[in-house]
């Protein structure tokens, strides 16, 4: 029992970080209505260039985000506007192919994936940090974990943060959001529409840099990583709500708990599979997720 | 889009109302006389790679029956494959049921397994509906890597099952070379590509492309959305399984991971994009395009260059779905049909001018 308790703020800390990596997927979605597939590409991509950055010039990825993030921002907005946007033009045209973008993404998942394994090879690459060798715990000693799992919790808050006040206290977000509501109005009304879309597709890969960096201190870097987290953050996204950043977050912390919970009570496996089934059940009863608008 | 352009390439102009026997059918011919020739006196490793060039095309166009035809991207369908291949391996493992019955036993199962994920599946749109479908694949993945057994016959989780070599034996589905396998694979291929012309021209193909073009006129013409949808899923999930039964016979070794990944889903409709999904022919010239390529590339630098070929699929489905979106297909086709005007234009400019000098 007392393992159980225990196991509830370990599964809150590993939700904290699925829900900054589904923060990025919520947020492109949310604007554009594009399920970027190769979000766990992308994320793969930040971690090696963080994990170059360590080894050659011994930058800790926390401070490798001033200079990583903004590659990933530009990698996003460039992605966008070469790639997607072509494909939303021609489809306003016709909507005889609703899915190409979809597999736009998928294509472009796999290149970036085997590009990475044809570079870095298949191997596990780990770093050993400041923050992954400090261990914190309780007074009584009942709950270990490390500095660097705390910190990706309050980088997952962090940065939800960061995002919900750029869309909504700024008049870059205010454009955005105008845009992701109705796109044509918005056009009407003097915003530039694609180049709101290439943003808030740069900031959704931005933040899945960020969240690379605190994944990577206590994970490891490897091409095929994104397939696993990219599966993961299309449930936990799907689950919150496809374009709520608060319901990424919480959507995540439900996946952790999940996890470490139904890993002690029955098997791992099981718990993995009762994740699935959760997720099946709330697209069937409520497809647009737990803190999803319509 | 529309149904006339389709129409096989029988574009040169119809002077005498009639066409000749092997006008717009003659590039087939050819390529079925290829085809059933091709792999005499190859090398085993050129009869393997052919053999893989048919059991992808079969299994794209089995994808293309429900994916291409109604405009759904699903990318379970190696589940469902999944499926088809443990039940066969375990009736024979078993019971010493020949993949033969089997075969059939596991895509009744797996027809009926899909209609019955295609339930809460086609209730979502677009994306939800991909996600649900990858969640059932990555479930049943979960599951059977877990498991040491279902219903008491013994599946070996994680490390698979390797199925018993039963001798070079027609009525076992076991063979020694590949040629047989070439051989079934071909006449697979070749009834499916059947029954897609069949459905193609038939109305449940018209219902099928007008959920495609508008689901929401076509269900306010009267076409229940759900009931054509459930038909093309158990189409489709019933060859699928087909492929899967023949896949455990040839490779001889299936396990969930191989089988059931998120890769051989992507990679099927991967092929069928590129090919042209929605097409007869278009996840065959997919296959044929792709998959010698990939089997090369991965022969030739699999050691220096690991994954070199999975980047080149990658490369190529952005390219198509950029710059080709009806996929290699149209150009392949467009091709054909100058090619025979060429041919046939020259036989029937001759047959007018000795007709007018007459």
């Amino acid at each position: 029992m007392e393992n159980t308790l225990l196991a509830i703020p370990q599964g809150i800390i590993l939700g904290g970080a699925y829900g900054a990596i589904a923060l990025g997927l919520s947020v492109i979605f949310g604007v554009t209505r594009v399920i970027n597939f190769a979000q766990g590409s992308m994320l793969m991509a930040s971690c090696f260039l963080y994990y170059v950055l360590y080894e050659n010039y011994g930058i800790d990825p926390y401070i490798g985000i001033i200079a990583v993030a903004p590659i990933m921002f530009l990698f996003g907005y460039a992605v966008q506007k070469f790639l997607v946007k072509p494909l939303i033009i021609r489809e306003r045209a016709s909507v005889i192919e609703p899915t190409s973008v979809m597999m736009m993404t998928i294509g472009f998942d796999f290149a970036l994936m085997y590009l990475f394994m044809m570079i870095f090879g298949a191997s596990y690459r780990t770093i050993k940090t400041t923050a992954s060798g400090i261990v914190v715990k309780t007074a009584d000693g009942m709950f270990t974990t490390t500095l660097s799992r705390i910190i990706a919790l309050i980088a997952g808050l962090v940065l939800a943060f960061a995002l919900w006040f750029i869309f909504n206290k700024t008049e870059l977000g205010t454009k955005i959001r105008a845009v992701a509501q109705n796109r044509t109005a918005a056009g009407l009304c003097g915003v530039d529409v694609f180049k709101s879309y290439s943003i808030a597709f740069g900031l959704g890969v931005a933040a899945l840099a960020v969240s690379g960096a605190c994944l990577l201190q206590f994970l490891y870097a490897q091409p095929n990583m994104g397939t696993m987290f990219g599966v993961k953050s299309f449930m936990i996204v799907v689950l919150g709500g496809l374009g709520s950043i608060p319901g990424a977050l919480i959507g995540g912390v439900i996946f952790g708990v999940v996890e470490t919970v139904g890993a002690q009570l029955i098997t791992g496996t099981a718990a993995t599979m009762l994740s699935f089934v959760l997720f099946i059940i709330v697209l069937v009863v409520k497809p647009t997720g737990l803190f999803g608008k319509k | 889009m529309n149904k006339q352009d389709e129409k096989l390439p029988g574009a040169a102009p119809v002077v005498d109302g009639k066409k000749g026997f092997l006008e717009g059918k003659l590039f087939l011919l050819i390529f079925a006389v290829l085809f059933a020739t091709v792999p005499l006196g190859m090398s085993s490793f050129t009869q393997h790679i052919l053999v893989l060039v048919l059991f992808y095309a079969f299994c794209a166009s089995a994808w293309n029956i429900l994916c291409g035809y109604i405009g759904v991207l699903s990318l379970g369908h190696s589940a469902l494959m999944g499926i088809g291949a443990y039940t066969t391996t375990l009736l024979l493992v078993h019971f010493g049921v020949s993949p033969w019955i089997g075969m059939f036993i596991g895509a009744f199962l797996t027809g009926i397994v899909g209609v019955l994920i295609g339930f809460p599946c086609f209730r979502m749109s677009g994306p939800y509906f991909t996600l649900t479908t990858i969640a059932f694949a990555e479930l049943l993945r979960v599951y059977l890597e877990n498991t040491k057994e279902i219903f008491g016959m013994s599946t070996k989780g994680a490390s698979g099952i390797t199925v018993p070599y039963t001798g070079d034996n027609v009525a076992m589905l076991s063979f020694l070379g590949k040629i047989p396998f070439y051989y079934l694979m071909l006449a697979l291929l070749v009834i499916i590509l059947l029954i897609t012309w069949g459905i193609d021209r038939s109305k449940l193909g018209y219902y099928f492309v007008a959920i495609r073009s508008d689901a929401d006129a076509a269900e306010s013409l009267g076409i229940k959305l759900l009931k054509y949808k459930l038909i093309g899923m158990f189409i489709s999930a019933f060859f699928i399984a087909i492929a899967g039964a023949f896949y455990a016979q040839f490779f001889r070794y299936i396990n969930p991971t191989r089988i059931f990944g998120l890769d051989m889903s992507i990679r099927i409709a991967l092929i069928a994009v590129v090919g042209g999904q929605g097409k007869i022919f278009g996840p065959t010239i997919g296959a044929v395009i792709l998959i010698p390529i990939t089997e090369l590339l991965s022969l030739y630098f699999g050691a220096t260059l690991p994954g070199l070929h999975l980047f080149i699929y990658g490369v190529v489905m952005v390219l198509v779905v950029l710059f080709m979106p009806k996929g290699i297909n149209d150009y392949v086709m467009r091709l054909f049909s100058w090619l025979e005007g060429l041919l046939f234009g020259r036989i029937r400019k001759a047959k007018e001018t000795a007709r007018t000098n007459s």
